[in-house]
């Protein structure tokens, strides 16, 4: 029976003459002084560009259409060698080197024991500028122009003040823990109602998880004055999901204002064009919004302000009027008594003027209606004597007397004035008056005159 | 609750606009000492809907979005 120990060692001990890790990856570092990569140019996208005393960053190769990622490898560019490299690009380009970029370097391999296989960029061909992702860009900007809609989400009305957040960001990111402190611990007390819908920020599902959240957003828009999509930092690559066609449209159209904060200050996504407001971070999402709560509240403290400023003018001015009245009434009162006194003193000389001017008119006045009564009165009495003088003479003309004077006589029979023949007959006495006597006589014969 | 009460009758932005009218209307040279007591009154009841909207907490509002925010967990 074999020794215990023995088999132990025996099956702890190499069966095969074996080597370390470190000489193993000494050993692949050594294949990569292959001439093929070593001052290799290489056409690639950038993404997750950083500097830090080196440049870093990844290289991608994408596939046309699908545009998922079919190689991606490290890269960097040693500090002097890019303060160089990234001056002469930017002359050529007028941009920063960064990240979505399409370029083509000049790469050699390198495996670090430790940190694993990455190229070192020795030059850069500025010539290549728009990388595929920003022309991707490009192409979804042009799109959402063309059909209206780009600018469409930064037409929503925005309250005065956001305090209802429906918030679309994953739990356990960053970003959002972040905005959530800073929403609560805002120093001006402006009260918030975060609701959080959950959705995947990275990776494949990324569009339509944000999507579905959009859509439950949608649902109880009524509850919320905005929407907000957060997350933090993260590698570029994974911002990518954010340059989606479907996506940014439903942004766009959102019925609530949209406000994005997804990335870094490096990174621009078509979100940040057809969002309503857009921000470069979660904290700079909480910081807008704080700032409209503060905005509100000074202005209503102005508004307070005024109010008060406006009331203390309106007394003062009331005060104001009141001592003008207090100063000038008694002047006022003055005034108006001397007024009347002098009217007093003027009626007082005046009246009895008026009254002696008015007998004298009066008295005038009578005069001239006694001469006229006077005058109609002899008048009358002229007429009247004329007209009696008149009747008299006409009584005198018709008296008998007078008319007998002239030829006439009065006939009369049996004692009554005889005034035509029918009144006689034959033998009948009559008696005759004159001027100056009467005759007896009798009537022989009647001739009555014919009738005509 | 009287918080609650006040709030459910007006907007922020309603009682801002309000607000803002009466201000107007106090500028106004047109403005009656009559109606400064009113005007001073409202003015009074609407800064406190505004500062209360801002930083009280809305009990109702803040149950509702507390429920939708669990049941969307």
């Amino acid at each position: 029976m074999p020794d215990l120990q023995d088999t132990l060692t025996a099956t702890m001990s190499p069966s095969k003459s074996s080597i370390t890790l470190l000489e193993f990856n000494r050993r692949i570092s050594r294949l990569l002084t292959d001439p093929g990569v070593m001052n290799c140019w290489v056409v690639a996208e950038t993404a997750d560009v950083r500097f830090k005393t080196h440049c870093y960053l990844e290289l991608l190769q994408k596939n046309a259409t699908t545009g998922a990622t079919e190689a991606k490898i490290r890269a960097n560019i040693w500090g002097g060698v890019f303060q160089h490299l990234n001056k002469r690009f930017k002359d050529v380009t007028g941009k920063d080197f960064g990240s979505n970029m399409k370029v083509m370097v000049n790469v050699t391999a390198n495996f670090h024991a430790q940190y694993g296989l990455s190229v070192v960029i020795n030059d850069i061909n500025p010539e290549f500028t728009l990388g595929d992702m920003e022309r991707q860009r490009q192409e979804i900007i042009n799109r959402l122009t063309k059909e209206g809609i780009l600018e469409l989400n930064k037409t929503v009305p925005v309250p005065d003040v956001m305090q209802r957040i429906a918030i679309i960001s994953a739990e356990g990111a960053a970003g959002y823990g972040d905005f959530m402190k800073q929403l609560t611990d805002n120093k001006y007390g402006v009260c918030f109602y975060p609701c959080l819908f959950q959705a995947t920020m990275q990776g494949v599902n990324t569009v339509s998880s944000v999507m579905s959240a959009l859509e439950k957003v949608e649902q109880s828009k009524h509850l919320f004055d905005c929407v907000v999509i957060i997350r933090g930092g993260g590698a570029t690559t994974e911002l990518n999901s954010f340059d989606n066609y479907e996506l940014a449209r439903r942004v766009a159209t959102f019925p609530l204002p949209v406000i994005v904060g997804i990335g870094h200050e490096r990174d621009i996504t078509v979100l940040d064009y057809v969002a309503g407001i857009r921000v470069k971070t979660p904290t700079a999402a909480a910081e807008h919004l704080i700032l409209k709560g503060a905005n509100a509240l000074a202005h209503i403290s102005e508004l307070s302000n005024t109010v008060v400023t406006l009331v203390r003018d309106y007394i003062a001015r009331g005060k104001e009027q009141l001592s003008y009245y207090a100063g000038n009434v008694p002047i006022l009162a003055q005034r108006i008594l001397e007024t009347n006194a002098l009217r007093l003193a003027h009626y007082i000389t005046n009246i009895p003027l008026h009254v002696q001017r008015r007998i004298e008119n009066e008295n005038a006045q009578l005069e001239r209606t006694q001469d006229a009564v006077k005058n109609a009165v002899t008048q009358l009495m002229l007429k009247e004597t004329m007209r009696l003088s008149a009747l008299n003479d006409k009584a005198e003309l018709l008296s008998p007397r007078k008319v007998m004077e002239r030829g006439y006589t009065l006939t009369m029979c049996n004692g009554k004035f005889v005034t035509n023949v029918a009144q006689l007959r034959a033998n009948d006495t009559i008696t005759i008056h004159f001027r100056d006597g009467k005759a007896a006589a009798s009537v022989h014969d009647i001739y009555p005159n014919k009738k005509t | 609750m009287e918080t609650l009460e006040v709030n459910t009758q007006l907007t922020y932005s309603e009682a801002v606009k309000e607000l803002e009218d009466i201000v107007q209307k106090m500028q106004s040279p047109d403005c009656s000492i009559d109606n400064l007591a009113q005007y001073t009154k409202r003015s009074a009841e609407l800064l406190k809907i505004c500062k209360d909207k801002l930083t009280a907490t809305d009990q109702e509002v803040k149950k509702i979005i507390q429920q939708l925010d669990e049941s969307t967990k």
